[in-house]
């Protein structure tokens, strides 16, 4: 067989597959053309929504503050929290307690999973704050401190006799 | 050959290594997620978003099945990286990967950094990406394939997708309601500002770099501009294949500048696996006989 040439419907089926992969691929420009909140994203094809939000000096996140007996707070880390990485993680914790309202289930949830993790051994109680923060002033002074609203709160059993279902500590609570 | 047939055409060589590349990048990115994976997939069935193929599912699978569907696209990966059986696997290996990442990112947040690597894949997999290194070569034994265009519409398909990714995310910027404003570097700044302070209040930490740049307004202005002359120009980077490798050199640094100032891993991208298909990657196997 030559080399140079082409298989019987080689190129024509390359020619498909290539139209149809740039098609697939420009297919969520469509989503610009709809109102902003019936827009929807998707992967692997997706029209990259996080850069049509506007960004404002002060902004608002939802995340969990651990108390202390003495009353003094801790923000808990994304992986105390659920699985998936920190982003994973703050859209599920956005979704339940802002989205669908669940802030409170949410905490109840959480708390046991605080009981039985060691590295929260010294929280009493968690709380599900929505804080709002100037941005300029936590990067120009170098300081993470905004206002917050408790949003939920649930105390930390502490009864040593409670047995923990290990595999309840890898779920997020909803 | 005359010279438009050579410039259509690339060496079976070229192409096999940009498969070997994309899989042993995909290899490593899942072999060192398989734990994480396990646990996604346990996530509370009530956070269940699905996505692109996925949305065919009303609840996720038994966690079981999810875990052995991440190890059988492990040991696709694994195949197709090596060239073997690659008819079926090509093919195979991209429906499995385009299912576990998609499985992945369905549980209320999407991972936009993988796109690339699942449309790579797809267009790898149904192509004839194991002429050459390969163990599908090797057993054949025969002479290497002589270049010829059916090695380089795979490459060009997989720029055009890549340019894409960038084209829509530039298209995003502009198609806001307050328009161009993008190009004042104010959005961008302000996102790595949120996203600094994301990472603060989740226990993890700002990159130092946002803290220091911040003040300084006017180089926000010159990088929202930088990216948006790259992303909206992004399809002209397909004329020619010096303007090509300069505008994918250009986003390889772009996202090595973009870990430094918001801490955020485009994992495929800053590898330059995702820009090979760019280069004469078959080169490095010259290169690498020679020195033997």
């Amino acid at each position: 067989m030559n080399e140079d040439l082409w298989a019987p419907h080689e190129r024509g089926r390359a020619t498909i597959f290539a139209v149809l992969v740039m098609g697939a691929m420009l297919w969520p420009l469509r989503q610009h053309l709809r109102p902003t909140e019936r827009r929807v994203d998707g992967f692997p094809l997706s029209y990259y929504p996080m850069f049509s939000k506007r960004r404002r000096q002060h902004a608002h996140v939802v995340y969990a503050v651990g108390i202390l007996a003495d009353d003094s707070r801790r923000r808990l880390r994304h992986s105390v929290l659920g699985s998936g990485g920190l982003n994973q993680v703050r859209h599920q914790l956005y979704r339940v307690a802002i989205t669908e309202d669940h802030a409170q289930q949410y905490a109840d949830a959480l708390a046991p999973r605080l009981a039985a993790n060691p590295s929260c051994d010294d929280l009493v109680r968690v709380e599900i704050v929505r804080g709002e923060f100037d941005l300029d002033t936590c990067l120009l002074d170098h300081q993470v401190e905004g206002t917050e609203t408790v949003l939920a709160t649930a105390d930390i059993p502490r009864d040593p006799v409670a047995p923990v279902v290990v595999e309840s500590a890898e779920r997020t609570p909803a | 050959m005359s010279s438009v047939r050579r410039a259509v055409s690339a060496p079976a060589a070229r192409l096999g290594l940009v498969r070997a590349l994309v899989g042993g990048y995909t290899l490593v990115y899942l072999a060192r997620r398989r734990k994480m994976l396990r646990k996604v997939v346990r996530t509370d069935p009530a956070m269940f978003a699905p996505v692109g193929p996925v949305r065919a599912l009303r609840r996720p699978v038994p966690a079981p099945v999810a875990d052995a569907l991440n190890d059988a696209t492990l040991v696709s990966t694994a195949l197709f990286t090596l060239g073997a059986g690659h008819r079926l696997i090509g093919p195979l290996h991209s429906a499995l990967l385009s299912w576990t990442l998609s499985y992945r990112n369905s549980w209320s947040m999407i991972f936009h950094t993988d796109n690339a690597l699942v449309v790579h894949t797809l267009v790898l997999g149904a192509s004839r990406a194991a002429d050459a290194v390969s163990a599908d070569a090797l057993l054949a034994r025969g002479p290497q394939p002589a270049a010829h265009p059916r090695y380089h519409w795979p490459l060009r398909l997989m720029n055009a997708s890549t340019t894409a990714v960038y084209l829509l995310s530039g298209v995003s910027k502009v198609a806001r309601a307050d328009g161009w404003s993008w190009a004042t570097g104010d959005s961008l700044r302000r996102q790595v500002a949120i996203d600094g302070v994301r990472k603060e209040v989740f226990g993890s930490h700002a990159a130092p770099t946002a803290y220091a740049l911040y003040r300084h307004k006017a180089l926000f202005t010159l990088f929202a501009v930088g990216s948006l002359i790259l992303e909206l120009g992004a399809p002209l980077s397909l004329l020619g294949r010096r303007f090509g490798r300069l505008w994918a050199v250009s986003w390889f640094g772009m996202h090595w500048g973009i870990r430094a100032i918001m801490g955020i891993k485009f994992r495929y991208q800053m590898s330059g696996v995702a820009f090979a298909a760019w280069f004469d990657v078959e080169r490095l196997l010259e290169l690498a006989r020679r020195t033997r």
